[in-house]
């Protein structure tokens, strides 16, 4: 799942892979910024099915806490 | 305002708007854009490379699809995050061309859509497709007050009646709501339309599910909408020692001032989501601040659930450009204090830092502040109209 989403990412902001570490957050990762961020979770919908509540938009600032997340929706 | 409130788009709506290309477009797009390619600008240039005259800038057609965008569907507010593009056909000069965008996904907690975009020429032919992602900013869809409905429970005496009279004067469309003095509210409602406005008086007990619907029907029936809530309506205030209290008195109170709020807002708020703006205001009480006076145990318990509902609702409705506020009046003059003696009244007034109690219209101008523009950026506020009997 972590791979999914590190791939999701990079080719969502057109990045190389080896350029998003798995434990990337938005504290460590440049460029993962507001409006990246509103991106990626749009794009996380629509890959996986899942509607992101709106107390989840601001949690979801690392790979760790997406991949939980996802988790919880019933996403394997 | 143009466009449509966040709230009221749906995946599947669609929107569609046409235009003509003319070559003043063309040359036009090319003095803006600096691109004067001979392809777009010279015919016999185009000719001779197959083509059937000099073909249109493809950003031309991605320019009046962001014109659909920005005004149409989603509308003003909107931020264009990204967009794929496909151009499948040459354009011409003389060609007539639709647009059309078509929700495929909202992402109502990004408050963003996914959008099928579209350029189809006469003959049905696509000539461009892709995507667009957008994001929909919040923006100020407070109406005119002249287009303004508004429902006033128990408007028709005291707080509730002074507030539907500032509405009137204003030029808003208010129901006028009255459980049994229907001189007094039609009164008010008279005044109102003479003052510029309109309304209608309405019966119903607003403790009762179906007697609260009812004023929202009554509402869109005549105007078709409701854009404010005030809840004044009380039953009459009484003190009673804890142990002499019936749960029918304090159900009475509930029903009144929770219930009531929570049937009417649940009705009216769909509508004032499709719009983007919605005003839901409380008449609370000071007596529900700090230690309560003795023998309210009733009163003080409905008005705190209230509170307790504004909060949680302004939470809810927030994204959706509805407010929901609350208004704490201490002592104020209407015929809740008729039983009053005026060495009481007196007394209460000295003890106040104003010295003086307030009037009806003092707590409606605190009211119209959170129901108009100016009170836009508050929700979940409690204001004392208290004449400093409470900080």
């Amino acid at each position: 799942m972590r791979d999914r989403i590190r791939e999701l990412m990079a080719g969502l902001w057109g990045v190389p892979l080896e350029l998003i570490p798995p434990d990337a957050t938005t504290e460590t990762l440049e460029g993962w910024e507001s409006l990246r961020h509103l991106e990626l979770m749009l794009e996380l919908e629509l890959t996986f099915g899942v509607r992101i509540a709106v107390d989840e938009v601001a949690e979801l600032r690392s790979i760790d806490a997406i991949e939980d997340a996802l988790g919880a929706h019933g996403v394997v | 305002m143009r466009g449509r409130a966040f709230g009221g788009i749906a995946e599947g709506d669609e929107a569609r708007w046409s235009t003509k290309v003319e070559a003043a477009d063309v040359d036009a797009f090319a003095e803006l854009s600096g691109d004067d390619n001979p392809l777009h600008l010279d015919d016999v240039f185009a000719r001779s490379h197959g083509f059937r005259g000099r073909v249109v800038h493809g950003m031309l057609l991605a320019a009046w699809l962001s014109r659909v965008l920005g005004t149409v569907l989603p509308g003003p507010g909107v931020l264009w995050i990204s967009q794929s593009i496909r151009f499948a056909q040459a354009v011409y000069v003389g060609d007539q061309l639709e647009v059309v965008v078509r929700v495929k996904h909202k992402a109502a907690a990004l408050r963003s859509l996914v959008l099928d975009t579209s350029v189809v020429s006469a003959d049905g032919t696509t000539v461009l497709s892709g995507e667009a992602r957008v994001m929909m900013l919040p923006t100020d869809r407070t109406p005119a007050w002249e287009e303004y409905v508004a429902v006033v429970t128990g408007g028709g005496r005291g707080i509730g009646a002074a507030v539907a009279r500032v509405l009137g004067a204003r030029g808003a469309r208010v129901v006028v709501n009255y459980l049994r003095d229907a001189d007094a509210a039609e009164t008010v409602a008279a005044d109102i339309r003479g003052a510029g406005g309109d309304a209608v008086a309405v019966a119903a007990d607003v403790a009762t599910s179906e007697g609260a619907a009812s004023l929202v029907e009554a509402a869109q029936e005549r105007w078709g909408r409701v854009d404010a809530i005030v809840n004044s309506a009380t039953p009459a205030i009484e003190r009673k020692p804890f142990q002499e209290l019936a749960w029918e008195d304090i159900d009475r109170y509930w029903r009144t001032y929770v219930q009531s709020t929570f049937t009417l807002a649940q009705v009216a708020t769909p509508g004032m989501r499709e719009r983007g703006f919605g005003r839901i205001v409380q008449i609370l009480t000071t007596a529900m601040w700090g230690t309560p006076p003795p023998n309210t145990a009733g009163y003080v318990a409905a008005k705190s659930g209230l509170w307790g509902l504004t909060k949680a609702l302004a939470v809810e409705l927030g994204p959706d450009g509805i407010t929901v506020n609350g208004v704490s009046p201490s002592a104020v003059m209407t015929d809740q204090w008729e039983g009053t003696s005026d060495s009481r009244r007196r007394a209460i007034a000295l003890s106040l830092p104003v010295q003086r109690l307030a009037t009806p219209e003092e707590v409606a101008s605190t009211v119209m502040f959170l129901l108009g523009s100016e009170g836009a950026y508050l929700t979940g506020a409690n204001l004392p109209v208290a004449g400093g009997e409470v900080m």
